[in-house]
Parts: C-alpha cells; sequence; structure tokens
C-alpha cells in the first residue's frame, strides 16, 4: 500500500490529494488522535519502527518518506 | 413530581446546555437557585431574572458546597430537585505521539477533570440529598453525563469521569430508593452549544453529524426536555438517558 493511500484511509480525503509538501496541520482531520492512527498505520504496512522523536517532528508528507527511505523502504 | 411547584437547584449554568436549563427552569419551575462559581457569570445570571439565586460556589471544594446548601436552606429553598451541570469537557490522549517531552498525560490534568466531572457531583449530592431527606422530600438527582462514558478515544479523565457519574447514579438510587429519592444520568451527545463549536472543526464537524443516525446536532432543548421528563416521571430511576440521536447505537 502506498503511503498517500494510508493519508487518504486514515485522514478521510482523495489519494491525489497527498502530495510531499502536503504539510500535516493543513489537513482539517489533523490531530493528536488521527496523527497516532497514521503512525500505527505505517509501522504496521512498511515493518518499521519509528523514533520518538521522529514521530513529533513530522511536519510534512515529504518527512515521513524521507524516514521510511531512510530505513531502506522504497 | 409537578414541576411548577418544584424548588431546583442547578450547578453550573453560565453558559451552553446549563444556561438553558436555567433560562427554562425560570419559566416552569417554582423557584431556581444556581451554584456558580464565576463572578462574572453570577452577576449575568442575577440580571437576567431577580427571581433567580445564584451562590458564589466552586462545587469542587466540599465546604464551599456545604456553606452554600447552608445558605440555600436559609432563603428557604426546600428543594425537590438537583441537576448536577458544572463540568469541564477536556481532551488528551493517554500517550501524544506529537509530544517529544511530557508524553504522558499529565497527572494534574487528571485530577483537575475528576475533580470538576466527578467530585463535584459527589460533594454536591451528598449535603442536598440529606436535606431532601430532613424534609422528607421525595426528590431527583439528575446528573449530567455524556456518551463518552462508554469510552472515548481522546479523552481518558473526561470518559472516566463521567462513566463514574453513571455508577454513583446507579449506586444511590439503590440507596436511596425506599426513601422515594431518585437518580438519574442525562447522557448528551452532539449538542449544538457554543463550546461544542469552538472544540470541533467544521469539517470534524460534517464527519460527526455523518455518523449520527438523525444526521443533526442536538439542542439544548431537548437536554431540557429531557430533565423535565425526569422531574415529572417518578418511575424514572438509576439509569442513564443517552439523548445523542442514535449515535451511541
Amino acid at each position: 500500500m502506498s503511503l498517500e493511500r494510508i493519508f487518504s484511509e486514515v485522514f478521510h480525503m482523495p489519494e491525489k490529494g497527498v502530495d510531499e509538501l502536503l504539510e500535516l496541520r493543513a489537513i482539517s482531520s489533523w490531530d493528536s488522535m488521527s496523527h497516532m492512527m497514521l503512525i500505527a498505520r505505517v509501522e504496521e504496512e512498511f515493518a518499521v519502527e519509528l523514533t520518538g522523536d521522529e514521530i513529533a517532528d513530522f511536519r510534512t508528507v515529504h518527512d515521513i518518506r524521507e524516514a521510511l527511505n531512510r530505513r531502506g523502504v522504497k | 413530581m409537578n414541576l411548577a411547584e418544584a424548588h431546583v437547584l442547578v450547578t453550573g449554568g453560565g453558559r451552553g446546555i446549563g444556561r438553558h436549563l436555567v433560562e427554562r427552569l425560570l419559566v416552569d419551575a417554582r423557584r431556581v437557585a444556581v451554584f456558580e462559581k464565576d463572578e462574572a457569570t453570577m452577576a449575568e445570571l442575577t440580571a437576567m431574572d431577580p427571581a433567580l439565586r445564584c451562590y458564589s460556589c466552586d462545587v469542587t471544594d466540599p465546604e464551599a458546597v456545604a456553606n452554600s446548601v447552608a445558605a440555600l436552606e436559609s432563603d428557604g429553598f426546600v428543594l425537590d430537585a438537583l441537576v448536577n451541570n458544572a463540568g469541564l469537557v477536556h481532551s488528551a490522549m493517554l500517550i501524544n505521539l506529537l509530544e517529544k517531552e511530557h508524553r504522558v498525560h499529565s497527572a494534574d490534568e487528571w485530577q483537575r477533570i475528576l475533580a470538576a466531572n466527578l467530585s463535584s457531583v459527589f460533594y454536591v449530592t451528598g449535603p442536598v440529598v440529606d436535606h431532601m431527606l430532613q424534609h422528607r422530600k421525595k426528590g431527583v438527582v439528575i446528573s449530567m453525563s455524556s456518551i463518552s462514558a462508554r469510552g472515548n478515544a481522546g479523552q481518558s479523565a473526561y470518559a472516566a469521569a463521567k462513566a463514574g457519574v453513571n455508577a454513583l447514579t446507579r449506586t444511590w438510587a439503590r440507596e436511596l430508593g425506599g426513601f422515594g429519592i431518585r437518580f438519574v444520568s442525562i447522557a448528551p451527545g452532539f449538542i449544538n452549544t457554543d463550546s461544542t463549536r469552538e472544540a470541533l472543526s467544521e469539517a470534524n464537524l460534517s464527519r460527526l453529524k455523518d455518523q449520527i443516525p438523525l444526521r443533526r446536532l442536538g439542542e439544548a432543548e431537548h437536554i431540557y426536555q429531557t430533565v423535565r421528563f425526569i422531574v415529572e416521571n417518578d418511575y424514572v430511576n438509576g439509569t442513564v438517558l443517552e439523548i445523542d440521536g442514535g449515535l451511541a447505537i
């Protein structure tokens, strides 16, 4: 499953609205609860463990993509 | 019980549902008293209707509550109904992943929300029910709960407090049913008040409405209708009435 698809499902938004520069805070349904759901889905889907600092620092889709890339996820 | 003959005490009452209850009870009940801690709100309420008696009272302070109940008695109130309305909506998750430090729910916040929503009900109901017993009143205690009492993600303290309110309602209904004193909780869903609109974005509000079978928010008047029903139907006891448009189904 793509990162865009996960965003689409977690935040109830169209996949095509998810681009690299999209800021999490700009998503109307984003909050601490949905952020937790997003992280849980990303970790499960890509079989990775993100650090607490990374999770707290995520600002954009690109930030999450980079964290995945650092773990060899393409 | 005939509401038109009833002396009613409401805790809180400055805004939202509480304010609406006070305004409607002033028309329909015989005498209305309010326990309120905010001086500006007290002045506003008193200016609204001189017949309303406001007592300065922080319901999280048992001593202040005892003093206010004594003052109310001195003013000739013989209570038939208490509406435990005062409370504080609060949202915080057990673990907040957006924080690098202090990720875990604050213990101070936990205590504050428990005090405002659960301890306050305990502190006020005790002296008021004792007052009812002394006057041999077959009164009713209505406590505002919430559908969050079923468990609501992001509301640890608030959900626990409201579940506690429901437990007290059932406990006291068993303890005091023999004296004819009734206890009922009202658990509103999403009600169209300023605090609901302040707490939720338009997008979240719209999504929530889609989850409600009736596809709309409730109104404060729906809660007043429930209060009136509970006061007037003296076989309703020990239960939680969910006024939520079917949200909790």
